[in-house]
C-alpha cells in the first residue's frame, strides 16, 4: 500500500509541473481553432482564397512577437499564409522543390551552402511572397500564380554538419539567391525515444 | 487504455502478467556528435497468476553511448545490470550488452525511426543473444514543432527474435504507446503503456506494462 501511495505522489508531482510552469513564457508555435484566429484575417482568408483544402490555423509567439499562420493545399500546392498580431498579411509561402527555383539562382543558394556546411541536406524549401502593403491583392495574385518575381524570397530549412556537429538552420535568401539572414535553430530535442 | 487492460484481465488465464515500470533517465553531450544516457528502472509486479499484487522483480541500471555518424544517423553501444537476486527466490542477475544502429526519416511532423539491435544476455547460467528491431513513430500534439510546454505522442513496435543454446528461438513481439510532457530544462515526463506477446510462436505470454518515465537532459 505504501508504493501504491508513492506512485500517487509521482503522478501528482507530474501534473502540479503542468500547472505551474504554465505561467512562464516560452517561444513556440502550436495550433489553434479556427475562432482564435484574427477575425480580420480569417475573413481575409475566406473572401480571397478560394477552393483552399485542408486548412489549419496556429500560432507563434517568441520574446518579441506574436504571428499568426494559416496552412492549406491548393491546386496541389501547399501555402502558409502569416500574418501579423493585429490581422495584417504578412507573407505568403508555397512548399516547393529544389527544381523549382532557377537555375541561376539555385547555383547561387548552393555555392553558399557548399562554403557554410561541411555537409547539407535541404529539410524543407519555400517560396515566399513578402505582403505589399499597398497592394494585397497584387500580393495574393502574385502567390497563388506561383509567380517567379524579382522581389521573392527563398525560405530554406537545412540540416548542416558545421563544426563538428549536425544543427538545422533556418536560411533567408532573395530572388537571385543572395543570402538575406539566418536564424540557428537547434534540432529538435528527441531525447524521449532512445535512438 | 486502463479499461482495455482491465477488461482483458477479467477475461485472462494464467498466462497473463501486468508490471508497472517506473524509469528515471540522464542524457548528456560529450561532443557535438557524442551523447551518453544513465538510467535507472524499477519493475514490480502488478498482476500475475490471476492475483493482485506490488512486489518488486528487479531493478535495471544501464547505460549507453550513442554516435551521430550522419544525418539522421546513429550508432549505439550500451551495458546494463539487471539486479533479480535480491528480490526473487532461484532468480539470477543479468549483465547485458548492446550494439544498436538507428535511422530516422521525418514526414512533415511526424518522426519515423527504425532501430536494429543485437544484444548477448548474460546470465550465471547460459548467455542468449537476442535481436531486435523497432519501429517508432513519435510526433508533437500541438502545432508542428514540439515547443516546451507541450505533449507529444509516441507509438512505437518491436519484433525481438531470442536465440541461445538449449533453448528454442523465441519470437516476442512489442506495442507500446506513450504520451510525453517536454518540461523546462530539458525535462520530460512520460506515461504509456506496453503490450507484449512473448513466445508467441510456442506458448504466448501475454504481458502489459504501466509506464512512467522521467527524462532529464542536460
Amino acid at each position: 500500500m505504501k508504493k501504491a501511495s508513492i506512485f500517487i505522489i509521482i503522478v501528482f508531482i507530474g501534473f502540479s509541473f503542468q500547472s505551474s510552469y504554465a505561467q512562464y513564457k516560452y517561444e513556440r508555435e502550436y495550433r489553434i481553432r479556427k475562432s482564435q484566429f484574427p477575425t480580420n484575417a480569417l475573413e481575409f482568408i475566406e473572401e480571397k482564397v478560394t477552393d483552399a483544402k485542408r486548412i489549419k490555423f496556429y500560432k507563434e509567439t517568441d520574446s518579441t512577437k506574436v504571428s499568426y499562420e494559416a496552412k492549406l493545399k491548393k491546386d496541389r500546392l501547399w501555402y502558409s499564409i502569416e500574418f501579423s498580431d493585429e490581422g495584417v498579411l504578412e507573407d505568403i509561402e508555397i512548399l516547393i522543390k529544389t527544381t523549382d527555383i532557377p537555375n541561376e539562382t539555385l547555383s547561387k543558394i548552393e555555392a553558399y551552402l557548399n562554403s557554410h556546411f561541411n555537409k547539407y541536406r535541404i529539410k524543407r524549401l519555400q517560396q515566399q511572397y513578402p505582403a505589399r502593403t499597398d497592394a494585397l491583392e497584387t500580393t495574393l495574385r502574385n502567390a497563388f500564380q506561383n509567380l517567379i518575381l524579382p522581389t521573392n524570397n527563398y525560405e530554406i530549412m537545412v540540416s548542416g554538419k558545421k563544426d563538428g556537429g549536425y544543427m538545422d538552420y533556418e536560411i533567408l535568401f532573395d530572388a537571385d539567391g543572395n543570402f538575406r539572414n539566418q536564424r540557428k535553430s537547434l534540432p529538435p530535442n528527441y531525447d524521449h525515444v532512445l535512438y | 487504455m486502463v479499461f482495455l487492460v482491465s477488461s482483458f484481465l477479467l477475461r485472462s488465464q494464467d498466462n497473463t502478467t501486468v508490471y508497472w515500470q517506473p524509469e528515471v533517465s540522464l542524457n548528456y553531450k560529450i561532443s557535438p556528435v557524442y551523447a551518453q544516457n544513465f538510467s535507472i528502472a524499477n519493475r514490480n509486479y502488478v498482476y500475475q497468476n490471476q492475483d493482485t499484487k506490488l512486489t518488486v522483480r528487479q531493478i535495471d541500471v544501464a547505460h549507453f553511448s550513442n554516435l551521430t555518424v550522419d544525418f539522421n544517423k546513429s550508432v549505439g553501444l550500451g551495458v546494463q545490470y539487471r539486479f533479480r537476486e535480491n528480490f526473487e527466490a532461484n532468480r539470477n542477475n543479468e549483465l547485458r550488452f548492446t550494439e544498436q544502429f538507428n535511422m530516422t526519416h521525418t514526414i512533415r511532423n511526424i518522426r519515423l525511426g527504425n532501430r536494429f539491435r543485437t544484444e548477448q544476455r548474460i546470465t550465471p547460467e547460459s548467455t542468449v543473444h537476442r535481436f531486435r528491431y523497432r519501429f517508432a513513430a513519435d510526433l508533437p500534439l500541438e502545432g508542428l514543432e514540439l515547443d516546451t510546454g507541450e505533449t507529444y505522442l509516441v507509438l512505437t513496435t518491436e519484433s525481438l527474435l531470442s536465440v541461445g543454446k538449449g533453448m528454442a528461438p523465441m519470437f516476442d513481439q512489442r506495442l507500446t504507446t506513450q504520451i510525453g510532457w517536454s518540461l523546462p530544462k530539458g525535462m520530460k515526463i512520460q506515461v504509456g503503456i506496453e503490450y507484449r506477446a512473448e513466445d508467441y510462436v510456442q506458448n504466448t505470454e501475454h504481458v502489459f506494462f504501466f509506464l512512467n518515465s522521467l527524462v532529464v537532459s542536460l
